[in-house]
């Protein structure tokens, strides 16, 4: 199954948790709203099409639980916008998911050293995403692991 | 014979017998030189030579007639000089080889040298300096070995190398087209598969997964075309040929007329003659400029192109580029959106797209591998809301 690594083993849990989702795609905007209503439906969502969107929507005081950033995205790559994140004091311990089509090794090690907290491939079905979603706003997200390719 | 020495002390006798003796090793030393000469004089496989303080030619074997062409009289008095290329003469390769041997004593150096017919061959060569009894330098020997064969039997190795290496970058690169690029679509495609199927009932929920499951089998469907342009520029076997840029630029404006009168776009184009190259290649390629510029252009869209000879100064700033070819310099300009200049490098990698927009993000990676393809260079400048500027340099001949 699609999965995924992790940096932490402990999350900070919240009962009902607030969630920004950094994605370019509308289509995976769209799939992921959905996954998480069936993993947390009390749980609320934040999207952005893009890093520096992002970044504003911080910027103005948005508090979320949990991070989740796309890689492969316009006008800042998802790299980018983690490290211009974790440079916030107030964010710079909230879980950061990198959320992403790529499997790449490369792109896996870079972005944990960036202090990413999972590297999360975008799983092919939809209860995949919300099995996932649930264990990760759960702390349980402990015994995944995920095949990367080179 | 005895010893002189030891004979009786007959004073006469004992000349005789000294002189005798001095004869036959004068003989000896004579038949030795003549000998050592003999054997240098036969050696076919090197050129051994003796040469003056200054570099001339003292001496000539039969291995130096094979490799350099002259025969005995046509070269010696003449300066080992005449056995180095232009630029290496201008390099004053020859006179560091001589002062390196006239200082450490030894010099050693491989490179193409000259034969008398204008022909190169690839020599390894040894001069050695020649001493006197009180260890002054009166000259030098000088020892060439003809490395030609092994030298191409190297140099293909290695373009075989290059060419492995290349092959391998490619396919790394369709691995990880395979693995990311590829996947997405087809990931989307099963995700709507399931929420069609969880919303069989709902029939305007369906419609909507049916839609969004065929949108991503038409991207998939362009990147795999995309991405085969890509993979078949540099194993098409057609032949370079004069591309003429003029006829190019009316193929593509009638490719674009549409749109070009949809948006009101005005292209200038001067001064652009031809190119060598493979003309499919270079349609696509200003082609794929064309389209981004159109894509991303201004409300009054002008785009100008224009061509130049490359300047030699110009030319050695680009070290990909042969000395042996002329070649052009097009500036395909135009006034649109722009992009930060810290792109610049990022537009022209796969799937790398700056904004949201339709495309695959293979076009400028596509331009970049055609232009790479032709021995040329391209590069952009650009800034926000100004317009873009794309440098493409490729040979005329």
């Amino acid at each position: 199954m699609s999965a995924y690594i992790k940096n932490y083993h402990i999350y900070p849990m919240a009962k009902y948790p607030t969630l920004l989702l950094i994605d370019d795609d509308e289509d995976d905007r769209d799939i992921f709203a959905i996954a998480l209503k069936t993993a947390e439906p009390d749980a609320k969502l934040i999207t952005s099409a893009n890093g520096p969107d992002a970044l504003e929507k911080l910027a103005e005081g948005a508090q979320p639980d949990f991070i989740f950033i796309d890689l492969n995205m316009p006008y800042m790559q998802g790299g980018k916008c983690l490290e211009e994140i974790k440079k916030i004091d107030r964010l710079k311990d909230i879980p950061a998911i990198i959320y992403t089509t790529s499997s790449s090794k490369q792109d896996a090690e870079d972005t944990l050293k960036a202090g990413a907290s999972y590297f999360l491939v975008k799983p092919t079905s939809l209860s995949a995403l919300s099995d996932i979603l649930s264990d990760i706003m759960t702390g349980k997200a402990i015994e995944y692991f995920i095949e990367v390719t080179a | 014979m005895d010893n002189p020495l030891s004979s009786p002390p007959n004073y006469r006798t004992l000349s005789e017998q000294l002189q005798n003796h001095v004869q036959e090793s004068e003989l000896n030393l004579r038949e030795s030189e003549e000998r050592y000469h003999k054997m240098i004089e036969e050696v076919q496989d090197y050129a051994i030579l003796l040469l003056d303080i200054d570099g001339n030619i003292q001496n000539w074997n039969r291995g130096a007639q094979k490799i350099k062409g002259y025969t005995e009289k046509e070269i010696v008095g003449r300066n080992f000089r005449v056995f180095y290329l232009d630029s290496d003469r201008e390099d004053q390769l020859p006179e560091r080889l001589i002062n390196e041997a006239y200082t450490t004593g030894r010099a050693t150096h491989e490179g193409w040298r000259l034969r008398s017919d204008g022909t190169t061959f690839w020599g390894s060569v040894v001069i050695t300096g020649l001493h006197d009894a009180d260890n002054n330098i009166i000259g030098f020997s000088k020892v060439t070995r003809d490395l030609t064969e092994r030298k191409l039997a190297e140099d293909q190795i290695q373009e075989y190398a290059r060419s492995i290496e290349l092959r391998n970058k490619q396919l790394e690169e369709y691995a990880y087209i395979a693995s990311h690029d590829l996947q997405e679509p087809l990931r989307k495609i099963q995700v709507f598969a399931e929420m069609l199927h969880n919303n069989l009932d709902d029939k305007e929920a369906a419609l909507r997964h049916l839609d969004r499951i065929s949108a991503s089998a038409k991207r998939m469907s362009q990147l795999i075309k995309d991405v085969l342009k890509y993979s078949q520029v540099s194993v098409t076997e057609e032949l370079f040929e004069d591309v003429c840029l003029n006829q190019v630029f009316e193929g593509i404006k009638e490719d674009f007329d549409l749109l070009i009168l949809e948006k009101g776009v005005t292209i200038k184009t001067k001064g652009l003659g031809t190119v060598k190259g493979i003309p499919i290649q270079i349609h696509q390629l200003f082609n794929n400029l064309m389209g981004n510029a159109i894509k991303f252009c201004s409300q009054t869209p002008l785009i100008k192109v224009s061509a130049q000879p490359l300047s030699a100064f110009m030319a050695a700033q680009y070290p990909e580029l042969r000395q042996e070819h002329n070649y052009t310099i097009i500036t395909f300009k135009d006034n649109g959106q722009g992009f930060d200049p810290q792109y610049a490098d990022q537009v022209f990698k796969m799937f790398k797209r700056l904004t949201n927009n339709a495309g695959t993000g293979i076009g400028l990676a596509l331009c970049k591998k055609i232009v790479e393809h032709h021995g040329g260079h391209i590069s952009v400048v650009s800034q926000p809301g100004v317009g873009t500027t794309f440098t493409i340099i490729l040979p005329v001949d």
